[in-house]
Parts: structure tokens; C-alpha cells; sequence
């Protein structure tokens, strides 16, 4: 909402407050504004000059040589605008002036013609396209009336202006005008509002004469006034109203147009003038649009219409879109004559729902959708009438339609004083009160100690229980005047259980070396494709999104594993030599297909890394403390079950007991080819949820022995396929008590190795916990420990 | 020479020879050769003998003096020898201490959860728990009990990403205020951190995920003086003890009062800077006292009980914080951008 200070000071008077306080003072009581637009810019160097003569170029097809009386000298400007004349007073920029988009004016030569000016055009000025009225569109803009050659532009005419434009709330249609902004600068400062005048000498009757309005369905449209102007003159409005247009936003077109603009700005009800000539019978109904019904708006474009849109008609024909937009068989042109003022209120949702499925958006649809009260349609025929007359536009015929069979009724809202300290913590008497509540032209009904009553201005259709008049309390009140306090209470703050298990594990996995990464909860479907995981309803069971931003964003996950990869890959291709990452999130898992209920949000930890030092046993082995440091002992690493994300022979299910945890493994080539990874890649992904009901984060303290160890080394040669885990569970299961902790420490494959053979070697350590072990004292388990494996694997001792 | 001087003749050899012992293997062979079992000393004594009975406890005491004497030259020059064969060592052992110390590595968390950790860590200080809920909400959660007209646009397909009819990606982290509402008797306070969703097409400043904060607190006597005083705190927490608010009236459907709170720059300390646009202020978040009507929607007595609701956007406040120019670095997760955090 732009709106012209000058405009505003003259419906109150602000014009000894600094538009900074004025601009601080409102953002303060509820009006954001986007800036200050300053069109006055303090320059004398545009001034008002009179074209004394105008002659061809000698050397240039499309120019002109003016002589211009600017006031104190007489110069010869080069141009090339065709719409001036001799005798039109015309903006001129002197030697030195500066424009709007930074130029400077120099004294110049033009195809060997002396320059020593410029007259220049609104968009030099600082105006944008969009306002400009057509006639100016491509050249000089023409001042209407006389001058003093001389006269500082800014001056001469009503441009000279600072606009402050405001971000209006949703909530508050009622500020969308000048007399909004009027009565919100009111209360803020204090000031009165200057009210707006009564035209005289214009009851009667005689409108009935030229016009009949029926409204067929009054749901949609609460209100339909209006009034006639016969014999009517269609020129360009006066420059002082231009001039106004043009600061608010809004292009001047004609005489009868312009105003209906005018008071949409000033009072905020749209206004739509028709040629009355073109009604046919003179008969208006407002109406559903049939099936189908066609109709070209002004902006020539041929619409088709539903039911659901309402329509202003003639007996025969559409003639508009009720409070979008007029139809173009009804457009004011130079050649009306006869004229009949719409100004009418329509249902807002009605109205946005037609104006959405319409695909038009205006300025009128823009106001009506947010709700406007029928009531200002009085006042904005008092206004345009006023305007009307006092620019003689033709004769305005005596009398008003007004089809208003349900007037708004004026609500009566009761606030408390414990209410108010109850919600805001001040405690403002009644009377002070009453004051903030009469400054936003609330009428006080009733009121004593503790509480007031008033009727609410029509307007104000935000404004419906109590809890709103304590909003108006605390803003005129003024939000930086209510004191900071901190509540009381018993609470007490802590993370839940579950939040610090995921701290603990982030923590860990940090100081471990692994980056945290955040992708997007929804992902491609043919990103998921690439790990391989069809067969898994637990993957490829998806949440669709109805309108996703693209195939790439269309489904929720059901894995991290495809963005992890994906952010591995990227920063492999990056060029980092090394790295692992984790991702700790949501996975949505449907309860049903197509989807009914809230999915299931299960929590999923997925790691992964690429680089020198970064495989299956580097995972494996953070696997392995991030379990044990959540106290989940004994978990087995399985060869997994066939999934084709991962490399058959790199691969296990982690299991704890009977509970999967998950997966780990490397990831299968071809997988790794589909995301076009140049490096192998090793990842886990384990159920957080399942790991959380795991773990245990009790400790109970576990003596230490305090009598010194005795180790022991063991070499073996055993065939290939016997495992790692087949040679420890024999030596736990026949070390006796003092074995406390068996260890790989060497592979050998080689020369000295037949075929199909390998050599390991282990380290065992023994402690008893109530006395000193001897060498000899382990030599019986040892024996044992070699015979198990000599007689179970064929194990050669080396 | 008779006996007794012959003695402080080696007495006063000793105590010139020592001065050139240099090391411990010299003060070795001086011991030898003074006081070991064949030294000079011992040879001497030996001829206490020949002495009369008179001389001899004279001689013996004289002896033990010279042996006294030389053990304690010794002693003295065995703890000026270590002393300088520690400097030696300690000398010959210096680094070049500008050589490369060993690459530890470490891992990172992400930047937004840092922040995020950091603004728990403040709430949690202040009382509240850490109130979680799910991405995919109903409607009614994320619209219908807040307070949102039917016909808002922010509900449209345009705005909003839909599962089903009644099923959305919330746009919002509200819907939990909503669940926690329903959910538990006041006093309640809690905050709300947590992904959302709009429909925006990715850019610099925009995301279709982004992270929120909400915060909820609902007791008796609650009010916005409350409000004022809990995020002037925050604000300070987080931004530094300098760092100023100013509360702006706002509109949000599910809080009346509404605002809008803009901290001054913890960039130029409220100077004007290009992270303040030159304003000198940094608008943050938005707040309110929770609407009646969401009270009443979520089974609380509005008559009895009154709270206030805020939120803040954790991804913009970490671009704020730590001078990053677009979004998208968040999700991109280039090794290189988290390392810095």
C-alpha cells in the first residue's frame, strides 16, 4: 500500500511530524512499511520551461531544436519527443541537473546543434512504466495549465511527495487506503482525522429512470449502489489527481476512470463505471455465470465461466466479473456518453476462489478477497460525487441505486481491565483505555472500573471478541512500553532419554572423524532404484507426494543410503581423497498403499566413507564401539543375506541375539555405477530405533585384578575357509576361566604357505582374579586351546 | 714428609685434579685413584703401622678427614657433571619446532545442528524439554487447529506439499505445539526444533526444507511481558549480553498478540551494516500470545490458562551467524563447507 504523505496529511495532519518519526511511529503500532520513495529529491535544477519554437533538425530526420524560455535564460535544447508543441510547458532539466537513474545533464552539441537541456519524460523522473499514462508513454510529459517558466519542477506540481509504502497484515483490509492509514496515524499520534465532506443538493430520485439493479444472489453479493452520469465529457483527469495515481501505483487513463481509482485508494472500495449505453434496458442483474458462459474482460482476453463465478449482467449478456474485472463491451471510451458508478461488496471467499480459478488477479479482486465491510460503499459514492462535481464531468444524474436488503450490523465487543493485565501484564485504567480505543474510532458504549464496552467500526471485521481489543490495547499501548519479565514455575529442562542417546552417538562419531551431513527428507524414486533394493517392501513401499517440486523431490525416503552415497560420490568427485560421513533421520515407512494414515517416521543412522584406510573392517570396527558404547554387548556380524546394494563377499547383517540392527557392507559395484562413483565405497545402515531399545547406559563397576597377566602367543596354519570367528569361539570355549581376552594380530599368506592355506596368529591373554598366574599355571588351557583346534579345524600348530 | 702431610698433599692433589674431571667415567677413575681399595689413600694408610701409638689415632683421624674431604670433592663434582650432562643432552635433543605437528582428524558436526545444539542448550537452561513430532502431519495439525482460515492461500497446492487430501508435509513446526498441547495437562513448556516444508523452488535464499524452532509455554498467568522478557534473554544468549530486541506488532493466526522481533546487528552492534541492510537491526523471529481459540481447539481453558508461542527459522539464523550467502550449501554437504564449523 503506497500512500502519498501530502494525501495522507490531507485527511490528518502530520506534516509538522518527521516523515522518520511518522514512519517509526506507525511500524510501532502495527504498520510495517517496505521504505520511503521520495519523489521531491531537492532539486531545483528541474524546472518548468515554455517551448517558444520548434523547428526540424537541419541534419537529423528525428530530431528537433526547441527554443525554451526556462525563467532567467532562454536556451536551445535538442530533442527527439514528437508530442510537444509550441506554447506547452514542459519539464526541463538544466546543465548540471541530476535524473532519477543517476544521469547528469551536460551542455552538449547534437549533430552539430548546441543542447543546453533536456526535457525530460516521467520514467526519467523516476516513475514506472506501469503508472504512466499512455499518451506519455514514449515522450515528454506535458503539464497541463500555465507556469512561470522557471518554477522548480517539484513545485509546480503535486510530484513533489515522499511515499511511504506499507506491508499491510492480512488481518487488516481496513488499512488498504488512505483513510485507513488516516485513522491509524490517528491513534498513533493523537491527531484527528479530518473528516470527508458531504456534496450537497443530491437526493432524489431520478436515477431510477435510467437504471434498474436486481441482485439474484445476495450470498455473493451483500451490497450493489451505484449511480448515473449522463452527457459526460471523457478527457484526461486533472494533474493534481494524475499526478496522485501515478505516486500510488496506479496509471491515469480518463476523467470518469480516474476517480473511480481515486476512491478505491482513499476509502478502499473498488469502483467499476460501465457505459450505460451498452447495458441493454438499462437493467443490471447480478448473477452465477451460467456453464460455460462467455465474456471479455478489459484486458481483451476471452474467458470462460463456471457456476462458481458471479457476474454483473445486462438482460442479455455478461458485462463484467463481479469485483475482478469490467467486461469490455461496457469500457468507458471516448465516445461514452452516458455512464452508470458500480460501487458494490462481494463475498471475499466467493471471490478469491473465482478470481483464483480464473488465473486473474486485480486490484479490486486483491481488495475485495481480504474482506471489506458494505458499509463504506456510502461513503465512497459521497466521494465520488463530490469529485465528480467539482470536476464537471457531465451531469450527474439526482439519485442512488442501493441494493443493501441486509445492513452490517455494528458489533458491540466488552474488554476487561483483568483480561488485559492478565494477557499483556500492564494494568491501564478504564479511561485510559477508552482514550487508545476512541483515537481507532471505536464508540464507547458503556464502561466503569473494570470494564468497557464498545461498537466496533464497521471496518474493522477483524475485530470480534475480546482477545482482539486487547491486541488493540497492546499495540497502541505500545509494545516497547510492556516490561520483560521471565515466568515462574516448577519445570525443569532436560533431553529426553532418546534425544541423548542421539547426542551421544553424534558425539561419538565426531570425535571419531565423521562428518555430519543433511539431505532432503524427500528424494527421487529413481535415486532409490539405484541401490537395488526392489524386493524390499521396507524400501520400495513409498509416500508419494500429490504435487512435489519435481521427480527428484516426489517421494519421502525410506532409506538414507541413495543421499548418502550421493553426497559421497559428489565429494569424491570434488576431489576429496578421504572421507566418512554420517546422516542421522527421518525414514516414512506407509502403513498402507495408497496412503490413508500418518506413515511411520522411524529414525535411521546410516554411515559410509571412501579413501585410503576406509573399509569394510574400518566400519565394522565403528560398528563395534559406537554398539559397545551404548552397552549392546555380544552383536555378531553375519554374512548377510543376498541384498544387492552390497558386495556379496563384503557384506554382514548385524545382528544382537535374534534383533537385526542392520546392515553393513561394502557397497556392490554395480550399485557403485550407478551413482557413477570412481572409488569403492563402504556404508552401514542400522534401525536407530532398534539400536535405542538395545542399548544400556548402566554401569556397574567391574573390579579391577590387581595380579599381573600372563600372554601367550599361538601361530596356526589352517585352510582358507575357516573364519576368524570359528578359531576364537574355540579358544574362548576351552581357555578356562583366566582368559579374558583372545586377539588377531597377524595374516600371512605366501611362499611359505601351501596353497589354499593361511596363517594366523593370535593373542591370548590370561588373568586370574585372586592370585598370580604362573607360566606354567596356562600351559593346561594352552594345550587344551590347541588340541580343540588341531582335532575341530585341522589347525597345524607353526 | 712425614704422614701428616703427606696426606694434605693428597688432599690438595685431589682437590686440583677434580677440576679437570669432566665426566662421570673421569670421576670414576678419580675415585679409584684416590680413594679405591689400591689408591693412594689406602696405600698410605697402610703405613699406620710404622706409627707409634700415639700418632696413630691422630694419623686415623686425619685420615678419615682427607677420605671425608675427597668423597664430598666427589659428590660435589658428580652433581656439577649432571647437571651438565643434562644440558648436554637436553641440547643435543632440541626439535626443530617448526616442523608439521601430526594431523589428528577430527569429524564436524553439521552447521545447523551446532546452532540447533546451541539454542537447546540455552532452553533447556531456561526450563523447557524438547518437544519432537512427526514431518508428515495432518491438516488439522498443521492448519485447521492453529487457527487458519479454510480458505488461506498459504494451504494451497501452490504452498503447502500434500500427501493426501488430509495429509502434508508440515510447513511448520506448530503441529507439534498442537500434539503437546492435546497431549499434556499446563503447565507446558517446551520448544520445537525440526524440518519443514514449502513449496519453494530451490535458490540462493530459498528451500524446499528448511528448519524451524518453535517454542510454547502454557501456565496460568502467563503474559506477554513473559514473552518480552524470555526472548530478550534468548537473544542475548545467543547473540551476546549487548544484543538489544524490539518487538514490532505482527499478524499470525494462531497467536493475538503477534509480533515480530528484530535484534539489533550482532554483526555491527546496531551501526548498519550489509548483513542489517544498514538498519542496524536483524529481524529474527515471530511470536505471540497463543490465540484462545488454539487453547480452546487443544482442550486447554483459555479462561484459565494463557501462553505465548515464537519461531524462528535455525537456517537463516546460521547463514546470520556464520556469514553464509546461500542456502543450499546446507544440503549440498560438501566436505569442505562443514569442515569449517
Amino acid at each position: 500500500m503506497k500512500v502519498p504523505v501530502k494525501w495522507l496529511n490531507e485527511h490528518v495532519k502530520i506534516d509538522d511530524i518527521p516523515i522518520k518519526t511518522l514512519e517509526e511511529g506507525l511500524i510501532m503500532s502495527g504498520s510495517n512499511t517496505e521504505g520511503i520513495r521520495d519523489f521531491s529529491r531537492d532539486n531545483t535544477e528541474i524546472v518548468v520551461g515554455r517551448v517558444l519554437a520548434q523547428e526540424k533538425h537541419p541534419d537529423a530526420d528525428k530530431l528537433f531544436v526547441l527554443k525554451v524560455d526556462i525563467g532567467d535564460e532562454r536556451v536551445q535544447i535538442v530533442t527527439g519527443a514528437k508530442n510537444v508543441k509550441v506554447g506547452d510547458f514542459v519539464p526541463v532539466a538544466r546543465v548540471g541537473a541530476r535524473l532519477a537513474k543517476g544521469l547528469v545533464i551536460k551542455k552538449s552539441k547534437l549533430r552539430g546543434e548546441v543542447s543546453e537541456g533536456m526535457l525530460v519524460s516521467l520514467d526519467e523522473l523516476g516513475f514506472t512504466r506501469s503508472v504512466i499514462p499512455k499518451v506519455f508513454d514514449d515522450g515528454i510529459y506535458i503539464l497541463q495549465g500555465s507556469y512561470e517558466p522557471g518554477t522548480p519542477f517539484f513545485e509546480a506540481v503535486a510530484i513533489g511527495d515522499q511515499v511511504i509504502e506499507f506491508e499491510i497484515t492480512p488481518n487488516r483490509a481496513d488499512c488498504l487506503c488512505i483513510e485507513g492509514m488516516a485513522r491509524e496515524t490517528q491513534a498513533t499520534f493523537g491527531r484527528q482525522r479530518r473528516a470527508v465532506k458531504v456534496p450537497q443538493g443530491f437526493s432524489g430520485d431520478e436515477v431510477g429512470k435510467f437504471i434498474d439493479v436486481s441482485v439474484l444472489d445476495r450470498d455473493l453479493c451483500p451490497r450493489y449502489a451505484g449511480f448515473v452520469i449522463r452527457n459526460a465529457n471523457i478527457e484526461p483527469s486533472p494533474q493534481w489527481m494524475q499526478v496522485r495515481l501515478m505516486l500510488a501505483g496506479v496509471r491515469p487513463i480518463n476523467n470518469i476512470v480516474d476517480v473511480t481509482n481515486y476512491v478505491m485508494l482513499e476509502i478502499g472500495n473498488p469502483i467499476h463505471p460501465f457505459d450505460l449505453d451498452q447495458v441493454d434496458e438499462g437493467r443490471i442483474i447480478v448473477r452465477r455465470a451460467e456453464a460455460d458462459e462467455v465474456i471479455t474482460t478489459l484486458d481483451s482476453v476471452k474467458r470462460s465461466l463456471t457456476t462458481e463465478d458471479l457476474v454483473i449482467a445486462s438482460p442479455r449478456r455478461a458485462i463484467g466479473l463481479a469485483g475482478i474485472m469490467g467486461g469490455e463491451n461496457t469500457e468507458i471510451t471516448s465516445e461514452t456518453r452516458n455512464i452508470f458508478v458500480e460501487v458494490a461488496s462481494f463475498n471475499k471467499t466467493a471471490l478469491r476462489l473465482s478470481s483464483k480459478s480464473l488465473g486473474l488477479r486485480t486490484e479490486a479482486s486483491a481488495r475485495f478477497e481480504k474482506g471489506i465491510d458494505p458499509s463504506r460503499v456510502a461513503k465512497a459514492i459521497q466521494r465520488l460525487l463530490e469529485l465528480y462535481q467539482e470536476m464537471n464531468v457531465g451531469e450527474l444524474v439526482k439519485g442512488v441505486v442501493d441494493v443493501y436488503p441486509e445492513p452490517q450490523i455494528q458489533r458491540r465487543v466488552t474488554l476487561t481491565r483483568r483480561e488485559v493485565k492478565r494477557i499483556l501484564g500492564i494494568d491501564p485504567t478504564v479511561p485510559e483505555m477508552i482514550k487508545m480505543l476512541e483515537g481507532l474510532e471505536f464508540q464507547l458504549v458503556e464502561g466503569d472500573d473494570l470494564s468497557l464496552t464498545v461498537a466496533v467500526p464497521p471496518c474493522r471485521l477483524d475485530v470480534v471478541k475480546e482477545i482482539d481489543l486487547v491486541e488493540e490495547i497492546a499495540r497502541i499501548y505500545g509494545y516497547d512500553r510492556i516490561p520483560s519479565t521471565i515466568p515462574g514455575g516448577t519445570l525443569y529442562g532436560e533431553f529426553s532419554p532418546k534425544q541423548r542417546i542421539e547426542n551421544r552417538v553424534k558425539r561419538l562419531l565426531v570425535a571419531k572423524g565423521l562428518v555430519e551431513i543433511a539431505t532432503y527428507s524427500f528424494v527421487s524414486p529413481s535415486t532409490v532404484k539405484k541401490i537395488k533394493r526392489e524386493k524390499d517392501p521396507a524400501i520400495s513401499r513409498m509416500v508419494k507426494l500429490i504435487n512435489p517440486l519435481g521427480e527428484e523431490y516426489s517421494v519421502m525416503r525410506t532409506t538414507l543410503v541413495p543421499n548418502l552415497l550421493e553426497v559421497l560420490v559428489r565429494n569424491h568427485n570434488y576431489g576429496a581423497p578421504k572421507m566418512m560421513a554420517f546422516e542421522m533421520g527421518n525414514t516414512f515407512m506407509p502403513k498402507s498403499l495408497p496412503v490413508k494414515d500418518l506413515p511411520d517416521e522411524k529414525i535411521s543412522l546410516v554411515m559410509g566413507g571412501f579413501g585410503e584406510g576406509v573399509g569394510f573392517f574400518t566400519l565394522k570396527g565403528l560398528v563395534t564401539l559406537l554398539l559397545e558404547d551404548l552397552g549392546i554387548h555380544g552383536v555378531r556380524f553375519v554374512k548377510a543375506p543376498k541384498i544387492d546394494t552390497y558386495h556379496p563377499g563384503r557384506s554382514a547383517t548385524i545382528l544382537w541375539g535374534e534383533t537385526s540392527l542392520g546392515y553393513m557392507g561394502e557397497f556392490h559395484p554395480e550399485v557403485l555405477e550407478n551413482f557413477e562413483a570412481n572409488t569403492r565405497i563402504t556404508g552401514v545402515e542400522l534401525d536407530f530405533e532398534a539400536l535405542m531399545a538395545a542399548s544400556n547406559l548402566t554401569r556397574i563397576y567391574n573390579p579391577v585384578s590387581r595380579f599381573p597377566a600372563i600372554e601367550r602367543d599361538i601361530a596356526l596354519l589352517v585352510a582358507e575357509t575357516v573364519t576368524n570367528e570359528e578359531i576364537i569361539d574355540i579358544i574362548e570355549k576351552n581357555g578356562g576361566n583366566d582368559l579374558v581376552q583372545v586377539k588377531l594380530f597377524d595374516i600371512y599368506r605366501g611362499d611359505q604357505i601351501q596353497a589354499g592355506f593361511k596363517s594366523v596368529a593370535y593373542n591370548m591373554v590370561f588373568r586370574a582374579k585372586e592370585d598370580t598366574l604362573t607360566y606354567e599355571a596356562v600351559q593346561k588351557p594352552y594345550d587344551k586351546i590347541l588340541e580343540a583346534l588341531e582335532k575341530e579345524l585341522g589347525a597345524l600348530r607353526r | 714428609m712425614d704422614m701428616e702431610d703427606k696426606l694434605k698433599a693428597i688432599v690438595t692433589e685431589a682437590e686440583t685434579a677434580i677440576e679437570s674431571v669432566e665426566s662421570s667415567r673421569e670421576l670414576d677413575d678419580f675415585r679409584v685413584h684416590f680413594l679405591g681399595k689400591k689408591g693412594i689413600l689406602k696405600e698410605l694408610m697402610k703405613g699406620m703401622g710404622r706409627l707409634s701409638v700415639e700418632e696413630r689415632p691422630l694419623i686415623g683421624k686425619l685420615g678419615n678427614e682427607a677420605t671425608q674431604r675427597i668423597e664430598s670433592l666427589i659428590s660435589q663434582r658428580r652433581d656439577w657433571i649432571r647437571g651438565r650432562e643434562l644440558e648436554d643432552r637436553l641440547s643435543s635433543e632440541a626439535l626443530d619446532i617448526t616442523m608439521p605437528g601430526e594431523i589428528f582428524e577430527k569429524g564436524h558436526l553439521h552447521p545447523l545442528n551446532l546452532v540447533l545444539d546451541e539454542i537447546k542448550g540455552i532452553f533447556i537452561g531456561m526450563g523447557y524439554k524438547i518437544a519432537e513430532g512427526p514431518e508428515v502431519d495432518t491438516v488439522y495439525n498443521n492448519f485447521d487447529a492453529l487457527n487458519s482460515p479454510k480458505d488461506h492461500p498459504s494451504r494451497s497446492l501452490s504452498d503447502t506439499f500434500y500427501i493426501t487430501e488430509d495429509l502434508l508435509l508440515r510447513t511448520q513446526t506448530s503441529p507439534v505445539q498442537v500434539r503437546t498441547m492435546m497431549a499434556n495437562d499446563p503447565p507446558i513448556k517446551v520448544i520445537s526444533p525440526g524440518r519443514c516444508f514449502r513449496y519453494d523452488e530451490l535458490d540462493a535464499t530459498h528451500s524446499p526444507m528448511f528448519h524451524q524452532i518453535e517454542g510454547l509455554v502454557v501456565d496460568e498467568h502467563i503474559t506477554m511481558a513473559d514473552l518480552k522478557g524470555t526472548l530478550d534473554l534468548f537473544a542475548k544468549r545467543l547473540f551476546g549480553e549487548a544484543t538489544q530486541t524490539k518487538f514490532r506488532p505482527h499478524y499470525f493466526p494462531f497467536t493475538e498478540p503477534s509480533a515480530e522481533v528484530d535484534v539489533s546487528c550482532f554483526k555491527c552492534g546496531g551501526e548498519g551494516c550489509r548483513f542489517c541492510s544498514y538498519s542496524g537491526w536483524i529481524e529474527i523471529l515471530g511470536c505471540g500470545m497463543v490465540h484462545p481459540h488454539v487453547l480452546e481447539e487443544c482442550g486447554i481453558d483459555s479462561e484459565k490458562y494463557s501462553g505465548f508461542a515464537f519461531g524462528m527459522g535455525l537456517d537463516r539464523i546460521t547463514m546470520l551467524k556464520h556469514e553464509i550467502d546461500d542456502i543450499r550449501l546446507f544440503f549440498e554437504n560438501d566436505i569442505r563447507f562443514i569442515k569449517q564449523f
